[in-house]
């Protein structure tokens, strides 16, 4: 039984891996063979590639901005629908349906909602006496923009907090609020322990999905006119870089090279996350 | 024994060049078409024309969305796949060159049927790159200057002439630009505006052997400067202030460095009154424009050479370009152009496109030119659009960027 699932893994995932990591020290274009080149593609993107660092920044902005973001929002919606409130079940489907549609349609979408003169966004802001940037051809608002229309793909987060949410004994709710507590004393001394291991899931996997982003920004730049990473690469994530060199332009010894250094720093980040999670993760085991 | 003989003449098979006709007998070519909805019925008409006087020929359409088609092509050639017709004759040219067939001893055999003379003489010098024929060309397009006629009457301003200069674009474009009406306006992402600019003003992207940027010389800053002080003396919209449809909305006097592509978009609009006339000229005395043309070429391995060949020589044919102008496309052949057949349509003033296509200029010549122009070179040109940042230092970023890619990729880094 195991035999099949080793010769999947040697062949799909661990054979790949190890080409590229082989083709990251080649000059490899796809139609010619591989000629070996040393370090010189991570030279050149780390000493002189213009997009790389440029892309490092946007990716750790848009990781800053949107998990956090998306971890309260998916919060504050899973304990709204933890209420027992009339059509819980219907609000619950509602709220996760976002999450079910492709990031490339919600960024086509979100293209539209955010365009600067005729959008429904700049609409609602004129409405309000508000002049509204130009969202998605400003180099400084389009970031934001996109930040902002990842919140709305929380439903997964919910759906997981919703589950911890249930988790959290009841008894001890009821054992503190007869002590006098209130409810903001019950939600942090009885609740968020008890949520820690979701958060820390959640914000692990934000991370990971952030650091990994590409589809909504793909999609949001090609179909708002400033091109793929665009305006002024204000939308270069990392992988959306990797990708262009990759699949745009046939460099695949650079490429390999970026999917190796992200693959370094995904370990890092969550290496770290691991050990920094001891001092703030509740866990029923050891406390 | 048998099976031994049947195992030999399977190898043999396998390993000809030969690809084995089809239950009717006839010869399949296959080309990679880039899905076009607009053009999509002519092409399969012309298709459908090309099988009926060639039946022992099948042209295989392997349909591909136009944003994935070189990706598509170049996973293919990797594959050693490649369709036996491809689009080519454009920007990637340069990348695609090594894969292509030569095609100059069929162009000379068949000279007479292909008529070479009859394209325009831009034409002729963009299809022959070095000298040889890689490719049949179905249209080409050239960058010209739009302008709204309605605006300028309303303006009471005087038409566009060949003999306009910069000055006298920028004049009338502010003088234009009143009432919710603009006098030009800018694309970002694209280097359609800003090279032709820089061209204008006697610089260049390259030095003539592309080892080195030269966006940072006096003559091209003067081109973006020029270009970014559309936006600052307030002629064009800031990106992303301006009517979304740009030139189309009615609301737009002059488009800079549209191509004529735009004709089949623009004569859907019956409100839209416009006109065309060759690129203003810059202080260099060129006008700066560029000419590129949709052709389709032979993959060097490709088995059907010669039925290949008969459909490209179809598709460059009179019959077919004067499909391909009543689709709306400009007539590439001198004698198709002479027959004024679309004439009742907008625009009249044909002789500026021989005007634009004297001067066009044609794409600098290196495999890496959409990568430099689009991935290193515009963040830096829309920043100067969008934040202010002053031309010298945008070319100067340019310019370092560019070099630094020519640099790495020359020592291996790819």
């Amino acid at each position: 039984m195991i035999a099949p699932v080793t010769i999947g893994l040697l062949l799909f995932t661990v054979g790949p891996m190890l080409t590229s990591l082989w083709l990251s020290f080649t000059d490899y274009d796809v139609v010619s063979s591989p000629r070996f080149v040393g370090g010189a593609n991570y030279h050149y993107l780390l000493t002189a590639d213009p997009s790389f660092w440029v892309s490092v920044k946007v990716t750790a902005l848009y990781a800053l901005g949107s998990v956090p973001l998306g971890l309260f929002a998916a919060l504050a919606v899973a304990m709204l629908l933890n209420l027992d409130i009339p059509f819980r079940g219907a609000f619950r489907t509602l709220y996760y349906l976002p999450t079910l549609l492709p990031a490339t349609v919600s960024g086509v979408l979100w293209a539209w909602i955010f365009q600067p003169t005729d959008g429904a966004l700049n609409r609602l802001l004129a409405e309000a006496g508000v002049h509204g940037p130009a969202w998605t051809q400003s180099p400084s608002w389009a970031l934001p923009a996109l930040i902002l229309m990842s919140v709305w793909g929380y439903g997964g987060a919910m759906v997981i907090f919703l589950a911890g949410l249930q988790e959290s004994p009841r008894f001890l709710h009821e054992a503190a609020a007869l002590d006098g507590a209130g409810t903001w004393r019950r939600f942090w001394i009885v609740t968020w322990p008890a949520l820690t291991p979701t958060v820390f899931f959640n914000l692990t996997m934000g991370l990971i999905g952030a650091m990994k982003a590409f589809d909504q920004a793909f999609a949001f730049g090609q179909s708002n006119g400033a091109g793929v990473g665009g305006p002024a690469r204000a939308t270069l994530f990392y992988v959306l870089n990797l990708y262009t060199k990759a699949f745009e332009h046939f460099h695949m010894g650079l490429a390999s090279a970026m999917a190796w250094l992200l693959f370094a720093v995904i370990g890092a980040i969550t290496f770290l996350n691991f050990r920094l999670s001891k001092r703030w993760v509740y866990d029923e085991a050891t406390a | 024994m048998r099976r031994a003989f049947l195992f030999l003449t399977l190898l043999l098979v396998g390993c000809s060049r030969e690809r084995p006709v089809d239950p009717l007998g006839r010869h399949t070519v296959i080309w990679l078409y880039p899905i076009d909805v607009g053009s999509q019925p002519m092409t399969e008409e012309l298709v459908k024309q090309f099988e009926r006087e060639n039946s022992d020929v099948h042209i295989d359409v392997r349909a591909v969305p136009g944003s994935q088609y070189q990706t598509k092509l170049k996973t293919l050639v990797a594959a050693g796949e490649p369709p036996d017709v491809f689009v080519c004759g454009d920007v990637f040219f340069a990348y695609l060159k090594p894969f292509l067939s030569d095609l100059t001893d069929l162009a000379k055999r068949d000279g007479k049927e292909i008529d070479l003379a009859d394209f325009y003489p831009a034409v002729q010098k963009a299809m022959t790159p070095d000298g040889r024929i890689y490719f049949m060309p179905q249209w080409f397009n050239v960058s010209l200057l739009y302008y709204n006629r309605r605006l300028f009457d309303t303006a009471h301003e005087p038409y566009p002439t060949a003999s306009w200069t910069w000055n006298d674009y920028a004049a009338a474009a502010k003088r234009l630009t009143k009432g919710g009406v603009w006098g030009s306006t800018v694309t970002t992402g694209w280097w359609g505006e800003w090279l032709t600019l820089v061209h204008g003003a006697g610089g260049d992207l390259f030095d003539p052997a592309i080892t080195h940027s030269t966006l940072d010389t006096p003559q091209a800053i003067q081109g973006l400067t020029f270009y970014r002080d559309t936006i600052r003396e307030g002629f064009a919209p800031p990106p992303g202030e301006g009517p979304p449809t740009g030139f189309a909305s009615d609301q737009v006097a002059m488009d800079y460095g549209g191509h004529v592509g735009l004709w089949a978009t623009y004569r859907q609009i019956p409100s839209l009154d416009w006109e065309i006339e060759a690129l203003p000229k810059g202080p260099s005395g060129r006008r700066g424009g560029e000419i590129s043309l949709n052709a389709l070429g032979i993959a060097k391995a490709s088995p059907e050479r010669e039925a290949a060949w008969r459909f490209l020589k179809f598709m460059s044919s009179k019959e077919s370009v004067r499909a391909h102008v009543d689709r709306g496309y400009v007539a590439i052949r001198r004698s198709v152009a002479a027959e004024r057949r679309d004439m009742g349509k907008a625009p009249r003033n044909r002789a500026a496109v021989e005007r634009a296509l004297e001067s066009a200029e044609p794409i600098p010549s290196s495999k890496d030119f959409v990568e430099i122009a689009l991935d290193l070179v515009q963040p830096e040109i829309d920043r100067m659009l969008t934040e202010n940042v002053p031309p010298e230092e945008a070319a100067k970023a340019a310019t370092k960027a560019a070099d630094a890619f020519l640099k790495a990729t020359s020592g291996g880094a790819r």
